[in-house]
């Protein structure tokens, strides 16, 4: 069936209301969401409500000098009903997520569970990752008062293999509000109807001919980011790459479907392309070039959120090493699309074409 | 102490004059009053060719050398503090010299205590954090262009003052090119990881190593004891001791031997004179009335310790110095501030060095601190494997955890030392400062019911100064306020 991109858009946000009002929620792609599925779990990843409103009330919760992204995480937390069966969970990433976690108790009035995600990436990081993972499965089981099965982690993996698999092949068809919105309904539905929607779906088949194609990377986008990317794409751009975690590398990698699962799954957390806080980011570079280079890349929009270091003070670094032109927007969630961006885009894709045209 | 270099201090025959503060111009005429034979007993590098005496003229610090910061700070008018902080300022001269003298130089990103006491092992190193390059745009009062030069890469005022060791990195300035750097990340703050992620760009050699989340112990799972005594997963400590093993291949591959066990446990044991010294003098300082010490050079005191001013042993006798001559005050009831100070934990360490100043002319005193390296001022153990005793050491950080394990320290301090309020002084910029201040704050009140005063300190605090003092002078009225209402007694003696 072919959607509109209202009409998906409409599910995603029912999707997530729905997945929200759930008792397990992630806040980072390091977590693996297969496990928690083996476990019968519904989880869901938790990305925040990207609203001013959910913002400002975080900012009331937590702080002003919390980036954007946790301010919202706290702000959308607070607006959920109450739920003492509730689990957040989430990885230490960053500093700043990894501290608002340990604090977001004061919100949920739950403790989350906050695994180690090691910014190094060695042989003895791989193995303290994969006993994290095993003590997170150790957790959960004691919690459901439950041993995890072996086969529905089997079966986990291979449905979410399969999902990712179909979003890459999907992808060269799709445009950038179509794929945004695709990745996120993957992140709220369950695998068994994720796969169904995405068997039954079609492309619009959007002619993208004549579009200036970019890759964006930076923090996570929120579903309410899809208006900057409407935006851009009313400006004639493609969003051909999408490096951030809620992007291109949310499907770019799978899990070894044989063999001892639960190393399997760590091992594929911990070896997909990591998050630019891993040390050196250089694996996330060069798959950030090879994105460039298969895409066909023009120029690249940098964006990051109030306060997230991790992303603002690698754009000149970027722009360095990718010797393309690159556009660093520093947003928070009640200025992504306004004016001020909007220009700046604009004007950075007008460049973009005369120097083609010149060249 | 070492008796022996007790008594060589004893036979220099110098008579401090009574405690006080003074300013620069003080400090100067004080070092006139110095005679040679004192200057040229204080050295570094011993036992090189390069060995030189630092109790220099202030004005070779604060004039020719830029630091002009230096002209606005009150200090201690004790030989101790003037050689302290002829110590400190001297630090950039000897680590080129220590370059010259052919030792190695390896420059400690991050870890705050672990890694300078691995690399001391060897004689031929000399271990330093560039990290340190965060006061320069204050004691250089900006002059030095540091921020500004990490403006221009992308590391602007969101960003926290330690963005200034990426800057020396590319100005090549203020300390030589190491020879070996090694960074520690994982729970790192965010700052610092991105400035690290950029010096590794300079193309010096590094060496990364995992700091992992230490996330609060769960029971049942196997632990050992952290030197402050909580306990630990062991697993993570199988893991930093495997990254120490990492740390010590690199350091090996600089220096061109083995660092065997026995010399590293030497090292540790070396650290760990310092670390008396330093508690001893953190004892008698935050614990008398009236405070025989400053505020400020009693942090550097405590700064020493991390990696040793780039001069392990020269650290130990600056320190045995100043607890002689904080020892000599105590019997004798001395001290530089009035015995009514208001006494108070005071966590994180300032940008701007005056702000210390500021705080005890207003009425403060210092009673228990926490400057982000509490597990660099414990002993570490020698009945274990030294690269274990390290990990142990490593996962003490206070920063790799919950914050609430912070927040312990605090009120520990507190107690120990009879606080009557909590000063958070926030860095700004630095990710951190975003949630711990209520963290701290909220377990501070509700066990002890001391008040708590957050404030930040920007590198030069002169426009907000004002401000910055109103913030100290209502924080303790309020204190002496409880002291009426609770008719809490000291015992001053």
């Amino acid at each position: 069936m072919i959607e509109s991109i209202e009409s998906l858009k409409k599910q995603v946000y029912e999707a997530r209301k729905n997945s929200f009002e759930n008792n397990i929620l992630y806040t980072c792609s390091y977590v693996p969401r297969e496990l928690l599925e083996a476990f019968d779990l519904y989880a869901a990843r938790f990305v925040p409500h990207g609203t001013p409103s959910d913002e400002s009330l975080g900012e009331r919760k937590t702080g002003p000098e919390l980036c954007s992204h946790c301010k919202a995480i706290a702000g959308t937390l607070s607006g959920l009903k109450e739920n003492p069966n509730r689990l957040i969970i989430g990885s230490s990433s960053c500093d700043q997520m990894r501290r608002f976690l340990e604090t977001s108790d004061h919100i949920t009035g739950v403790k989350p569970l906050i695994i180690c995600s090691p910014s190094t990436r060695s042989q003895s990081s791989k193995e303290h990752f994969r006993e994290e993972i095993l003590w997170l499965a150790n957790r959960l089981s004691k919690r459901l008062d439950t041993q995890l099965d072996k086969e529905k982690l089997r079966q986990a993996i291979r449905v979410r293999n399969l999902i990712r698999r179909k979003l890459r092949d999907l992808r060269p068809q799709l445009n950038s509000s179509e794929f945004f919105l695709l990745v996120q309904l993957d992140l709220y539905l369950q695998a068994s109807q994720m796969l169904d929607y995405l068997n039954n779906f079609k492309p619009s088949g959007i002619n993208n001919e004549k579009k200036v194609p970019l890759m964006v990377a930076g923090s996570p986008f929120t579903l309410e980011e899809l208006e900057f990317f409407t935006m851009i794409e009313t400006m004639g751009v493609k969003i051909v790459a999408d490096a951030t975690c809620t992007g291109d590398r949310h499907i770019d990698f799978e899990i070894v479907e044989t063999g001892n699962l639960l190393i399997n799954l760590a091992d594929a957390y911990f070896s997909k392309t990591p998050c630019i806080w891993s040390r050196p980011n250089n694996e996330l570079y060069d798959y950030m070039k090879n994105l460039i280079k298969n895409n066909i890349v023009w120029g690249i929009i940098w964006k990051s959120v109030r306060f997230c270091d991790v992303w603002s003070t690698e754009a000149s670094r970027a722009k360095e090493i990718f010797g393309l032109p690159l556009l660093q927007i520093d947003v928070t969630y009640s200025d992504f699309a306004a004016p001020r961006i909007a220009t700046r885009v604009e004007a950075f894709v007008e460049s973009l074409r005369m120097v083609r045209i010149g060249s | 102490m070492d008796h022996d270099y007790i008594d060589f201090l004893n036979n220099l025959n110098w008579q401090d004059p009574k405690p006080g503060k003074i300013t620069y111009n003080q400090w100067n005429d004080a070092f006139k009053l110095i005679p040679q034979s004192i200057r040229d007993s204080f050295f570094y590098l011993e036992g090189t060719k390069h060995a030189t005496s630092y109790l220099n003229d202030p004005r070779c610090f604060a004039e020719m050398g830029g630091d002009s910061r230096l002209h606005s700070i009150e200090y201690d008018n004790s030989l101790a503090s003037i050689r302290l902080w002829s110590f400190l300022l001297s630090e950039e001269t000897r680590l080129f010299r220590a370059k010259d003298a052919g030792k190695k130089i390896i420059g400690t990103l991050k870890d705050l205590g672990t890694v300078p006491v691995l690399a001391y092992s060897s004689p031929d190193v000399v271990a330093f954090y560039p990290d340190g390059a965060w006061w320069i745009p204050c004691i250089m009062e900006m002059n030095e262009g540091l921020l500004k030069i990490a403006d221009q890469v992308g590391f602007g005022e969101e960003v926290c003052p330690a963005r200034a060791a990426l800057a020396a990195f590319i100005k090549n300035a203020h300390f030589p090119r190491p020879d070996l750097l090694t960074g520690a990340v994982g729970s790192c703050c965010d700052d610092f990881s991105a400035i690290m992620q950029r010096i590794a760009d300079t193309g010096i050699k590094m060496a990364w190593w995992e700091l992992p989340y230490r996330r609060d112990f769960d029971l049942g799972e196997p632990f050992e004891l952290l030197p402050s005594g909580r306990p630990v997963q062991k697993r993570f400590v199988d893991f930093v001791e495997g990254e120490m093993t990492t740390l010590k291949n690199a350091i090996e591959e600089v220096i061109g031997y083995k660092l065997t066990d026995d010399m590293i446990t030497n090292g540790i044991i070396k650290a760990n004179r310092s670390r008396e010294l330093l508690s001893k003098i953190r004892d008698l300082v935050y614990g008398s009335v009236p405070s025989p010490f400053p505020a400020l050079e009693t942090q550097i005191c405590e700064m020493l310790i991390i990696h040793f001013c780039s001069d392990q042993l020269e650290t130990e006798k600056v320190l045995t110095h100043v607890l002689k001559t904080v020892e000599e005050r105590v019997k004798n009831c001395e001290g530089v501030l009035p015995k009514e100070s208001c006494r108070v934990v005071w966590v994180n360490p300032v940008a701007d060095l005056r702000a210390m100043n500021v705080f005890e002319r207003l009425g403060g005193a210092i009673a228990g601190s926490e400057y982000l390296f509490r597990h660099a001022l414990l002993p570490i153990r020698t009945d274990i494997s030294p690269l274990r005793a390290l990990a142990l050491q490593a996962l003490s950080d206070p920063m790799i955890g919950p914050s609430t394990y912070r927040a312990d320290i605090v009120c520990d301090d507190a107690v120990k030392y009879k606080a009557e309020g909590v000063v958070i002084s926030n860095i700004p910029g630095a990710s951190h400062c975003a949630t711990e201040g209520s963290v701290i704050r909220e377990m501070v009140t509700k066990k002890l019911g001391l008040p708590v005063l957050e404030i930040t300190v920007s590198p030069l605090t002169d426009s907000g100064l004002g401000q910055l003092s109103t913030r100290f002078e209502a924080f303790f009225e309020l204190i002496r306020k409880k002291r009426r209402e609770t008719k809490y007694v000291h015992s001053w003696n």
